[in-house]
């Protein structure tokens, strides 16, 4: 019962968001999201808008749900790199050359322009002062010292060419290994919370903080050289577009990409306005540096972050008001609904949302569509208990009077309930408030987008202002106004203290 | 009138109602009474069709209910329950007209009819925008009566309506009750666990126990004429059915 009621549910849901919307639509450019990709990505964009082809930029997450969104076409070009590509995405040995990783991609209707110009590979680095002190120069060296601490990257913990079979390669004892947020892990090695973590080859970080990398004396690391990823039929469906992101090719050695990653994560700039310097500088390119003020990104995000709030609740509310009432009068189906909302509950917001990628894509349809779920379960929840408060003595009078079952349905018992039912509403609301931010993670906008963002480029005071406050400000405008609405909504007579007779 | 033939009700292999026979006469007020659970209450209810019997027959006007039409039927019945099962968040107006609506009384017949209810049960005026809450216990019930009123029944059920009220309001209420019986002559079936009111109101009383009618008749042949030992227990019996039955039978035996 629980069972067929949850696939039902997660049936319905899927449905109602995969409406088909096949007008013409922009040229949609996916990035992960850490700055050099997204500074890529926001090139690309750029460079098509130069060309009068709409398109639209996006940054989703790490290698594996960029690349989920590139097969099923939700995006159309996406920057890369030949080592992952290879041994992250292809996961083949034996595909070092170029033209053998052309024909397996090809297999999945993608494509790979020329390379950029810069490789971005993994590098082993530790602050300046550690390293000599220790007398580490090489990634061999760190065999003599077991006690190190290694922090790594989440993706790098995991990843077929990452930490388990550097490990084995090089034959490392160490045994206090943590998987850490990127962004965040060059902050715990400049507190020496870790002495050892990875980089890439290209971020800025390395040259500004005292961080040395440690030279590969085995060779095990590949080449990452940087490459778009594009679906193959654009080749017939906008070859214009293909000429307008492959002017990219060659044109960014290692030495920009570096200091283009640093004007980002160091200076504070915007990936987009960083990108638009650049292609001004190279090309010429000057139609779209657009750049926002503090003040219109807080009106988008905060327009974005409502909308994605107000869609899910309505939707929810639509569908669990009714659920609840299906709870009460049918208690065995009952049972397996609250069982079924409850257990979407204990879904990881993360993974609801990247679960929901291959079937709704990025964006904002699988963000609204995993607050919805999680709207569900207060809401459900709240109507079927304020329905079975309800003393049986009044249901019982409400039928002994001669009201039929609907007029006893929406003048007795959802008036009655209305409390209760308005209380998960709004516990509802204040949830999706916290949680919309998740929505960052896939490009869903709101306020995760600066949060994500600040996160990335270490830049606390926008993470702060731009989406935590914010945030927070608009949980308290939620609760407030349904304070107001609970005073319009809540008959009179059920607000009232009760007199002695 | 109301005509019960062979019903009985049961749950699982409980017996809550033992098969009866009972035909009621147009005008007359019947009491029932007896221990808690009983089976009075239960009688009752079978009479609205808010319980489905088990077995047997039940007739309005000499025609057979059948499931769907129990709601046409309870528009010529008025119910009142304990404390008039006032529904909180409407006015106690609300209350009283919420099937003149219904059934789309125009403002002029809901008015009038209103009116003629507050004359009728002596209700304040300004008592009629008031929510539940801030009504006293003997006008909650005035309004309960009101509402069961409000359609002119053939016949009246009150479950323990005076119950929750404290003795004087609760002795200044039967009298009105009984005036207001009176002047209307309609068929009452009173449910009570007070034998003082049984006695005030009752045509007939039909004392019950353990699901079955021990005695029916006037509160005199009760008395005088006992069916069984039981019957003159009970009846003597200082607080009537505030008593469970084991304590009555303690008490007297």
């Amino acid at each position: 019962m629980m069972k067929s009621s949850l696939a039902a549910l997660l049936v319905f849901t899927i449905s109602a968001f995969a409406i088909a919307d096949e007008k013409v639509r922009p040229i949609r450019v996916g990035s992960k999201a850490f700055t050099e990709n997204a500074i890529l990505g926001e090139m690309v964009r750029q460079l098509l808008i130069d060309a009068s082809i709409p398109a639209t930029h996006k940054e989703l997450g790490g290698t594996q749900v960029v690349w989920k969104a590139m097969l099923a076409g939700q995006i159309d070009v996406y920057p890369e790199y030949t080592g992952t590509i290879a041994k992250e995405i292809l996961a083949r040995s034996g595909l070092h050359d170029e033209s053998s990783i052309r024909t397996e991609l090809e297999k999945h209707g993608i494509r790979m322009s020329r390379p950029l110009g810069f490789s971005n590979t993994y590098v082993i680095g530790m602050t300046e002062d550690v390293a000599s002190r220790l007398g580490i120069k090489r990634i061999s060296d760190l065999r003599d010292h077991p006690a190190l601490r290694m922090g790594f990257s989440n993706e790098f913990c995991e990843r077929e060419d990452g930490w388990p079979s550097l490990r084995r390669y090089y034959a490392l004892p160490h045994l206090d290994v943590r998987g850490l947020e990127h962004d965040l892990a060059y902050r715990a090695l400049k507190n020496d919370q870790v002495q050892v973590t990875d980089f890439y080859s290209t971020d800025g970080k390395l040259t500004r903080y005292k961080f040395v990398s440690l030279e590969d004396d085995a060779a095990y690391f590949p080449r990452y050289d940087a490459v778009l990823l594009y679906r193959a039929e654009l080749e017939t469906s906008s070859p214009e577009s293909i000429k307008a992101f492959s002017r990219l090719e060659g044109a960014l050695d290692e030495e920009t990409m570096i200091s283009l990653n640093a004007r980002a994560d160091l200076d504070g700039k915007q990936a987009s306005q960083v990108a638009a310097e650049y292609l001004q500088k190279k090309f010429n390119v000057t139609r779209s540096a657009e750049i926002d003020s503090p003040m219109s990104i807080l009106l988008r995000n905060t327009l974005r972050h409502l909308q994605l709030v107000t869609l899910s609740l309505l939707m929810a509310i639509l569908v669990a008001i009714p659920l609840g009432i299906l709870a009460v009068r049918w208690p065995r189906v009952g049972q397996g609904i609250l069982s079924s909302v409850g257990l979407i509950q204990t879904i990881p917001s993360i993974v609801l949302l990247v679960l929901f990628i291959p079937l709704l894509g990025v964006e904002g349809r699988p963000a609204i569509a995993a607050l919805f779920l999680y709207s569900l379960l207060p809401i459900v929840r709240n109507t079927h208990a304020g329905l079975k408060e309800i003393p049986p003595s009044l249901l019982e009078s409400a039928e002994a009077i001669g009201l039929r079952p609907w007029p006893r349905l929406l003048r007795i018992e959802l008036p009655l309930a209305s409390r209760s039912i308005l209380a998960g509403i709004k516990t509802a609301a204040v949830i999706n408030v916290g949680t919309a931010t998740l929505g960052g993670f896939i490009g869903a906008g709101g306020y995760g987008q600066p949060i994500f963002q600040g996160l990335r480029s270490d830049n606390w005071n926008f993470m702060i202002w731009q989406g935590a406050i914010p945030t927070a400000v608009m949980s308290l405008v939620v609760l407030g106004f349904f304070e107001l609405i609970e005073r319009k909504l809540v008959p009179r007579g059920l607000r009232l203290p009760k007199q002695k007779a | 009138m109301i005509t019960l033939e062979r019903v009985s009700k049961s749950y699982r292999s409980h017996t809550i109602l033992a098969p009866l026979d009972w035909k009621l006469d147009q005008g007359k007020t019947y009491v029932l009474i007896g221990p808690s659970g009983c089976g009075k209450s239960t009688l009752l209810r079978l009479m609205i069709g808010l319980v489905a019997p088990s077995e047997g027959r039940i007739l309005f006007n000499g025609n057979e209910v059948h499931p769907k039409e129990w709601r046409n039927i309870r528009l010529r019945m008025g119910y009142v329950i304990q404390d008039g099962g006032l529904f909180p968040h409407l006015t106690a107006k609300s209350n009283i007209l919420l099937m003149a609506h219904e059934l789309g009384w125009n403002r002029n017949k809901r008015e009038s009819r209103l009116a003629e209810l507050v004359e009728l049960t002596h209700f304040p005026a300004d008592g009629l925008s008031r929510y539940p809450a801030q009504l006293s216990g003997g006008q909650k019930q005035r309004v309960g009566i009101m509402r069961g009123l409000l359609l002119d029944p053939d016949v009246i059920l009150l479950d323990e309506p005076l119950g929750a009220l404290d003795p004087i309001i609760r002795h200044n209420l039967q009298t009105e009750l009984r005036g207001i019986f009176q002047t209307l002559g309609k068929t009452v079936v009173l449910v009570t666990h007070d034998v003082a009111e049984a006695r005030y109101f009752g045509d007939e009383i039909l004392l019950m126990r353990r699901g079955r009618i021990v005695q029916r008749g006037s509160f005199d042949d009760l008395v005088s004429h006992p069916a069984e030992e039981f019957v003159s227990n009970f009846i003597q019996s200082p607080r009537g059915l505030e008593d469970s039955e084991e304590e009555i039978e303690a008490m007297n035996g």
